[in-house]
């Protein structure tokens, strides 16, 4: 996405490598870089994460907080269920285009994708849980992700992030009376808990979707594309797959080229595989992330998510 | 460093300071880079460490962009076709400056440039190409003029780049390695190093104008797999700072067969292998 | 919902204005049927004029290419400039942008002037579906514009299925080069029945929609966009369903483009 340019010879060095199957890291065409996950670092968010992936601790750098509010309910919207809003931002630190307004693009983009991925039934969230009183006041979950470094493979690192703030995410509990008021009539009233050692995970969270994105390359394609790969990749896209190997969201990006639908068949299969294996490499890392958490929660809280080692 | 002996001096060790401290007020070292100076007292305008040689007074600042000198080899991308010259990207605070009187043309040294010359550029660099040059002069400016004037220099092909710290590759004799392993690299000083299949000297000789050739050879995977090798270990190195020659390639390089060339970069394997690379390096200055 | 924007340059609406509360009650969607009568496969028929907005003499600042396209109830229109001298005077490939807006009457409920990330997100979908199918190394430094406007509006993915078969013939009525005309189509899932090109009434009954581009002599599918949740096997059935949809709509469109020429 960032864009990088390379030579005539660069690019023919990796099509080539990607076309036999050994990309110019020496990764095959499956094979995902490091991660590193932690949660929770940002004591002002009801949720947060920092996920990044790449090698020797030099990588695509995403962090995401997840921040839950209460709001009014107006004519119009549903009546009975929260919501969730999603914003994504790319950070000048991240790469020189992004300063000003050379971020506007693709931050609508990742936006949107993140969006179609996390708001709506295909989450697994339960909105309806969100809902406080009906026709009244539900909570809003404000979803920001902030991008701070870009080595290749935004998307996938993104939604890492988004799905390791949400399951750390948890929501005040909120006590709700009816009371007569002057006429008779009952009203509903709520009250929220002011109380940090009191609260409720969020709901639903073990159907989150994982996304894995695909980006052609010649006639191949590879996963976790470097920022190399990715300046010379034609198309990708990227497929969200729940936990029970259902496709939540699929999403093509790249204007230089299509997408044979032999080939497409075929990525999608290899999505669900793939998606497997990184449910369970994401698990195996978000366990990691909560005991170093908790290792931590006996150190006076420094409040810096940046010193912390990652 | 001595101290000087008169107690009125200030110590003009080597110490670490930081911008706005005070060096010397002795008038008789002059000033240098990363210094300035208010009435008699010269000060430092970065966090760095003091410098003296003989009377001049420098700070050397911890991370300093690359600045070229006279005789540098470097590698450096096109950016720019401009009318008889290139801009060329060299890791610096300006773009160097190749000229078209400065190249290789094709069909033999000795032929003349011709209108037709400056109308093709392209045809001989475009943007986003690798050049390997040497650093010839300065332009008034300060910005870095390139030459590609012999037979070793030219379009870089065949292989991927190398982003590295410009502090960590030294000036040396040689920045055209042929490593035993059948790669070839080209450390530029400026950072940007080239990492390629082994094409025998003769080759390129022997076809001239094939130097301005977008077309790679064929290369084959085991000799794309030495190469991802190669690229991985000089990442490593720069990784763990550690000076980028050909000796700490190829310990490195030995070391790290007995891996996988895509799990080099994985944090086990890598502080494994950069242990093994400093003892070997450690003994060998022994 | 009214926007909440206060533009000193505009006659402003109310701050708050709604929706009116309709008391006779819309019909099912799916409860007999197809609302219009159709079967679960047919995609709504199709009419396309090209050039309507080429000015009667030759004007440099006219748009090179236009075109006008109702789908059933959908109403889009869309401008072709350039090829242009384009911002970047060094690209060996030429650019392509589209612009993408909703008039403010064309949806249900009432937009703002000011341009949604909807819209833009749309635009940049637009630009990957229909990227693929333009010959840009045909056109160095030079940049290619399409402007798309929606007059009237139904159903979202069949929408931009809309805008995209419009920008395929407005650039072929303005004579860029093209590797295929692009024909795109929309699915949505109701219970577990896929149906073809719906409404904005069927689909705020669906759980899941589809939307496939497509150039038939390459076969190659320029973009694939699924919101919400389905099984593998649902997502390939539809793929397949979908295109053949698009081969019919592509169809259509070199019809138009023949008898425009005759």
């Amino acid at each position: 996405m960032a864009s990088l340019i390379l030579s005539p010879a660069e690019q023919d060095f990796i099509i080539r490598g990607v076309e036999s199957g050994l990309r110019a890291d020496g990764r095959g065409s499956l094979d995902r870089r490091e991660v590193s996950l932690r949660t929770g670092m940002i004591s002002q968010a009801n949720g947060s994460a920092r996920c990044r992936i790449g090698n020797l601790g030099v990588g695509t750098d995403v962090l995401v907080g997840v921040k839950a509010e209460v709001n009014t309910w107006a004519p119009g919207e549903p009546e009975d269920v929260g919501s969730v809003v999603c914003n994504v931002e790319c950070s000048p630190s991240a790469a020189q285009e992004f300063e000003g307004r050379g971020a506007e693009e693709i931050n609508v983009e990742l936006t949107q994708l993140l969006d179609r991925i996390f708001n709506g039934p295909q989450s697994g969230i339960d909105l309806k849980k969100l809902c406080i009183i009906p026709k009244q006041a539900y909570w809003v979950l404000h979803i920001d992700a902030l991008v701070l470094d870009v080595k290749g493979n935004i998307v996938d690192t993104l939604v890492w992030a988004t799905r390791a703030a949400l399951l750390s995410t948890s929501l005040p509990r909120v006590v709700v009376e009816t009371i007569a008021d002057e006429m008779g009539n009952m009203q509903a009233e709520f009250d929220v808990v002011d109380d940090p050692e009191d609260l409720t995970p969020l709901e639903g969270t073990e159907r989150l979707p994982i996304s894995v994105t695909f980006s052609q390359i010649g006639k191949r394609y590879v996963v976790d594309a470097s920022e190399q790969e990715e300046a010379v990749a034609q198309a990708r896209i990227t497929v969200a797959v729940s936990p029970a190997m259902e496709i939540c969201a699929i999403q093509k990006g790249g204007i230089l080229r299509g997408f044979p639908p032999s080939l497409l068949s075929e990525i999608l299969q290899t999505a669900q595989r793939i998606a497997r294996e990184e449910l369970t490499r994401f698990g195996t890392h978000y366990s990691q992330a909560e005991r170093q958490l908790a290792s931590q929660a006996e150190e006076p809280n420094t409040g810096s998510t940046f010193l912390v080692t990652f | 460093m001595e101290i000087d002996e008169q107690p009125q001096r200030m110590d003009v060790a080597a110490r670490i300071v930081t911008p706005g401290t005070a060096i010397t007020s002795d008038t008789a070292f002059m000033r240098g880079h990363g210094t300035f100076a208010e009435h008699d007292t010269i000060y430092s305008s970065v966090a760095g460490v003091v410098e003296r040689i003989n009377k001049l007074v420098s700070v050397r600042p911890l991370k300093q962009r690359y600045s070229g000198e006279i005789g540098d080899i470097i590698v450096g991308r096109i950016t720019e076709v401009a009318s008889k010259r290139w801009r060329v990207d060299v890791n610096s605070r300006q773009d160097g400056v190749l000229l078209l009187s400065s190249i290789n043309l094709p069909g033999g040294i000795q032929r003349r440039k011709s209108e037709s010359d400056e109308l093709q550029m392209r045809s001989f660099f475009a943007e986003g190409d690798l050049v390997f040059a040497e650093v010839q002069s300065y332009f008034a400016d300060g910005a870095l003029s390139l030459h590609t004037r012999s037979i070793q220099y030219g379009k870089l092909r065949n292989g991927t780049l190398v982003t590295a710290f410009p502090q960590l590759v030294p000036r040396s004799r040689s920045h055209f390695h042929i490593l035993p392993c059948g790669v070839d690299v080209v450390l530029g000083v400026n950072g940007y190093i080239w990492v390629s299949k082994h094409v025998p000297a003769s080759t390129v000789e022997a076809n001239a104008e094939l130097i301005y050739s977008d077309k790679n050879e064929s290369i084959s995977d085991d000799e794309r797999e030495v190469i991802a090798r190669v690229a991985n270990c000089i990442q490593l190195l720069n990784r763990l700072y550690v000076k980028i020659t050909d000796t700490s390639i190829i310990f490195a390089y030995e070391a790290s067969l007995a891996h996988a060339a895509k799990d080099l970069l994985t944090r086990d394997v890598a502080t494994e292998l950069a242990h093994n690379v400093m003892t070997r390096l450690e003994q060998q200055q022994a | 919902m009214a926007s909440n924007v206060f533009d000193r340059r505009r006659i402003n609406g109310p701050q708050r204005s709604v929706e009116p509360l309709y008391t006779a009650k819309a019909a099912e969607p799916f409860a007999n049927g197809r609302l219009d009568g159709r079967a679960l496969d047919q995609v709504r028929p199709i009419f396309i004029k090209t050039g309507p907005l080429d000015a009667q003499s030759p004007s440099a600042s006219a748009p090179s290419g236009s075109a006008y396209y109702e789908q059933g109830k959908i109403r889009v229109s869309c401008a072709i400039y350039g090829p242009r001298q384009g911002r970047q005077s060094n690209a060996r490939m030429g650019s392509f942008d589209c612009d993408f807006k909703y008039a403010p009457f064309s949806c249900s409920w009432r937009l703002s002037h000011i341009k949604s990330s909807d819209e833009k997100e749309i635009a940049l979908m637009l630009e990957h579906a229909i990227g693929p199918a333009i010959r840009l190394e045909a056109y160095p430094k030079a940049s290619i514009d399409a402007f798309v406007t929606v007059i009237e509006s139904d159903g979202k993915a069949a929408t931009i299925a809309a805008a995209i078969n419009c920008i395929s013939a407005a650039l072929a009525d303005a004579g860029i080069e093209l590797y295929d005309s692009v024909a795109a189509c929309s699915m949505s899932m109701y219970g577990t029945q896929w149906v073809s090109d719906c409404s904005q009434a069927e689909e705020n009954a669906s759980t899941c929609s589809l939307l496939v581009s497509r150039m038939p002599s390459v076969d190659e599918i320029t973009y694939l966009l699924q919101h919400g949740k389905t099984t593998p096997e649902m997502t390939t059935q539809a793929i397949q369903a979908c295109s053949n949809d698009c081969t019919r709509v592509y169809a259509v469109i070199c019809r138009y483009l023949q008898a425009t020429l005759e």
